[in-house]
């Protein structure tokens, strides 16, 4: 049970921080990224790519930071101008060549096949339960230490000046290339964020396949986001906790309706997951934590 | 004076979940006549109009043509129900041409094509200009001929009260003189008008009643000579003026 | 080289058909509708379902598809896209990707992730002019030809046509000229479900019929709409011919795994340099 949990626990904190990136972009900077699967398997692969290399684990994990960022300020050079719907498909499009590669690049990525033997960090130091402990503990840190960057970022002129041009496009449109450089690296600053995510679900898989990065990735980000309050960090947490603690809860479902085969329950879950997402606009499109939100957020933008 | 065939009473309205930008308006239109609404810049003019056609739903306050409320009802059934309406801009449907723009103008309200050709050259008699260029596309033509064209489409299915946004903006001399002339040739066959104008001096001399709103109220209703007359006009616009809005039945 | 040319011809009007549907509701409700990737899909299982579960001839299941497709299009657009009629566009498309999941998830329910295919007889290739053509690219052919008409006649010389174009014009203006903004609405929704229908079997007859066979559609598909400007279903038509083309001289110098790519460079290219497609003129940036 502890065992089970620890799983859980570690899978929603690779799932708050690909939130807390999406809440960086879009929340603050208002850019629609609906290729965050795409970073997020750069960042996985880069990270176990080097650590199969035999490089440190901390190092791959910096690689994968160095390589989501630069590729997420060179994405959004291409497609920080654009209007939301074009840069939802034009980072969905980013997204898709990467899976191309992955799937057909087999030398390097072992193609649909994926990466098996990822060597886990600081494996000699504990075993079973005690490693997944640790390694819930490195998560918890992982998190806390993005958690912080993400929130100094919002507080900071920098956030402020992000949601100014997020709610203006005027004042967007008249400072031109300032509010490129501030939309760049607000996405490159969620960029790095995903690195981290990935390298995290890299290390404590041990095996990637690029079934693991499918657009699903960008719609839990969305329904973290949407349910945790669009701009709040805090809230984000707490939205991630609640939507996964609703997916786990669907793996029930299959001991509720034992007549499913295992495909069938795979597929009911996604369609809750559309579903969760598509209720959650209609009725919560403030998210659950709205009053919540209007406090943790400085008072200049309403 | 006739009977009014259109009545606004207590009307609030505002854009989205914004504050009221229609602070209680109250006035009437008499059947037949051409009334003016006249007001600073930014005073609501636009957004009464919008909330009278439908665009806008009223927040309260009731809206009556032809004696029936039509408060509640949305775009299309306002234009079924006789009321036409020409925006002060984007007023053409730009990628469809003159003949097509002047169709759609029809069919919708009218249901059906049936009077489409009588229609039409009720238009074209109107606004020459517009005809033997059915092909065109409305996006390519000048300023002037563009409002034409939105006068006429407004005009195709035959509504009895027509709302002019600033029918004369923007237009050249030659061509505000040819507007007002329209106007007052499409009063004079029978429609009742209301209109927004900045040229307060020459729509007046067409208008029989002129209307002053001021941030969101109506400040004055009152016969068009009366208006011209009035010793403070300035007033009357900042709304300082002493008028106890007489209701001109 | 005609070959290629043929080849690149049929995997345009392949294209083509959810090309048209996409821009169609683009256009008059004012969102990128990701959810077509998976309608592709979902028309080519009603119809496989029909074909081969229950016997039905190819044609008539095909048709059945795009019904089917049709009523679901029509369903999701009340329980989904109406109540956030008022919503920011951003909102629309998050949802239509929670449509997405739905759609492509209750295929792989009902009928599993398997690959199949139709019912169909496998004919050897006629020749013509030097060129290989099999029955399936002749179907193909004349089918998106001639819902291609059907829509060029339903868009340019109809009343629905003409409210369809004044909506996605200027909506307000349509309002006052008293079109039903949600009849116009409804219609699109079905013509585009029932063209994605016959897009999802005229792809399953040329391939292989599998849960991801619409969202391995979705890139060309988007390249094609922006290519030929948003909201422009005609400019589709021509965004997609040029990308089957592409796609299939792409093969000349690239691997045939990446013909995908083509799309995504399209789309980089088109929103780098030609932001308002080849013919368009929407406003793009912000
Ligand atoms: N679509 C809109 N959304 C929100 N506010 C609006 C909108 N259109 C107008 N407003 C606001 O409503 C107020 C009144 O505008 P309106 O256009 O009705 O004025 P007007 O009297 O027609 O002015 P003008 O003489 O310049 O045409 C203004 O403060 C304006 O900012
Ligand atoms: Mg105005």
């Amino acid at each position: 049970m502890i065992g089970y949990l620890t799983a859980i626990l570690i899978f929603v904190i690779i799932s708050a921080l690909i939130g807390l990136a999406l809440n960086l972009q879009w929340g603050q900077a208002g850019m629609v990224n609906f290729g965050i699967f795409g970073f997020f398997a750069v960042a996985a692969y880069v990270a176990a790519l080097s650590a199969m290399a035999g490089v440190p684990a901390l190092v791959a994990a910096l690689l994968a930071v160095i390589a989501t960022v630069i590729l997420s300020a060179l994405v959004a050079l291409v497609s920080a101008r654009l209007r939301e719907d074009y840069l939802a498909i034009a980072t969905l499009a980013f997204a898709e060549a990467v899976r191309l590669f992955l799937l057909n690049e087999t030398w390097l990525t072992g193609g649909a096949n994926g990466l098996p033997g990822i060597p886990r960090p600081l494996s000699g130091v504990a075993s079973g339960l005690h490693y997944e402990l640790m390694f819930l503990g490195i998560s918890v840190v992982v998190l806390a230490l993005c958690f912080v960057f993400a929130q100094l970022l919002t507080v900071s002129p920098f956030g402020r000046v992000l949601r100014a041009l997020r709610e203006d496009d005027l004042v967007a449109s008249t400072l031109g290339k300032t509010t490129l450089s501030f939309r760049v690296r607000a996405f490159a600053a969620g960029g790095a964020i995903i690195g981290a995510a990935g390298s995290l679900h890299s290390f404590y898989f041990s095996y990637i396949d690029p079934t693991q990065f499918g657009a699903f990735v960008t719609a839990y980000a969305f329904m973290a986001v949407i349910a945790g309050g669009r701009g709040s960090n805090t809230g984000l947490l707490i939205g991630a906790v609640s939507v996964m603690v609703l997916l786990e809860g669907t793996r029930f479902l299959k001991d509720l309706m034992p007549f499913l085969d295992a495909g069938q329950a795979a597929s009911l879950r996604l369609i809750l997951i559309g579903v969760g997402l598509i209720l959650l606009l209609i009725y919560r499109p403030q998210g659950f934590m709205r009053e919540y939100r209007l406090q943790a957020k400085d008072g200049d933008v309403s | 004076m006739s009977d009014p065939i259109l009545t606004v009473d207590a009307l609030r309205a505002g854009y989205g979940s914004g504050g009221d930008i229609i602070k209680g308006a109250g006035f009437s239109v008499s059947e037949g006549a051409i009334s003016t609404i006249v007001g600073p810049n930014g005073a609501g003019k636009s957004t009464l109009i919008k909330s009278l056609v439908g665009l806008l739903t009223p927040r309260s306050g009731t809206i009556t043509l032809n004696e029936a409320d039509v408060t509640r009802l949305n775009a299309p059934a306002k234009a079924r129900a006789g009321l036409g309406y020409v925006p002060q801009e984007h007023n053409v449907f730009r990628n469809m041409s003159i003949g097509e723009n002047m169709t759609l103008a029809y069919e919708f309200i009218a249901k059906g094509t049936k009077g489409l050709k009588a229609a039409r050259e009720r238009v074209f008699d109107i606004f020459p200009d517009l005809v033997h260029r059915e092909a065109d596309m409305a996006g390519n033509l000048s300023g002037g001929q563009r409002q034409m064209l939105a006068f006429g489409c407004a005009l195709m299915p035959g509504p009895s009260l027509l709302l002019l946004d600033e029918p004369s903006a923007g237009l050249s001399p030659k061509y505000v003189a040819e507007m007002f002339q329209a106007v007052k040739s499409v009063n004079d066959a029978g429609v009742s008008i209301l209109m927004i104008e900045q040229n307060v001096k020459e729509a007046m001399v067409i208008s029989e009643t002129a209307i002053v709103l001021v941030s969101g109220q109506v400040r004055a209703q009152m016969p068009a000579p009366e208006f011209l007359n009035h010793p403070d006009i300035h007033a009357l616009y900042m709304g300082t003026a002493d008028v106890t809005a007489p209701e001109t039945v | 080289m005609l070959q290629i040319l043929l080849n690149g011809v049929v995997s345009g009007l392949l294209v083509a058909l959810p090309a048209i549907a996409l821009s169609l509701t683009y256009g008059v409700l004012n969102f990128p509708n990701f959810a077509i990737g998976s309608m592709i899909t979902m028309g080519a299982y009603i119809a496989l379902f029909f074909n081969v579960d229950i016997g039905v001839p190819l044609l008539l299941a095909a048709g059945l598809g795009a019904a089917g497709l049709a009523t679901v299009a029509l369903v999701t657009d009340r329980l989904v896209y109406k109540p956030l009629r008022n919503s920011d566009h951003v909102t629309l498309l998050v949802a239509s990707m929670g449509v997405y999941f739905v759609l492509e998830n209750v295929v792989r329910f009902l009928w599993g992730s398997d690959i199949r295919g139709y019912d169909i007889a496998v004919a050897r290739p006629h020749r013509w002019m030097g060129m290989r053509v099999n029955n399936e690219q002749i179907t193909i052919v004349i089918v998106a030809l001639l819902a291609m008409v059907a829509v060029w006649f339903i868009l340019m010389r109809t009343p629905l046509g003409r409210a369809m174009r004044a909506v996605s014009d200027n909506p307000d203006l349509a309002g006052v000229r008293g079109i039903n903004r949600n009849y116009v609405i409804a219609a699109v929704w079905a013509i585009s479900g029932v063209l994605a229908g016959f897009a999802g079997v005229l792809v399953g007859m040329d391939g292989v019929v599998d849960p991801l066979m619409g969202w391995n559609y979705i890139l060309p598909v988007f390249a094609a709409v922006i290519l030929g400007g948003i909201g422009n279903p005609l400019g589709a038509v021509v965004g997609a011919l040029l990308i089957g083309v592409a796609e299939e001289l792409s093969t000349l110098i690239l691997p045939t795994t990446y013909r995908q790519a083509v799309a995504f460079l399209i789309i980089v290219f088109v929103l780098l340099l030609r932001p308002h497609g080849l013919f368009g003129k929407a406003r793009i940036s912000r």
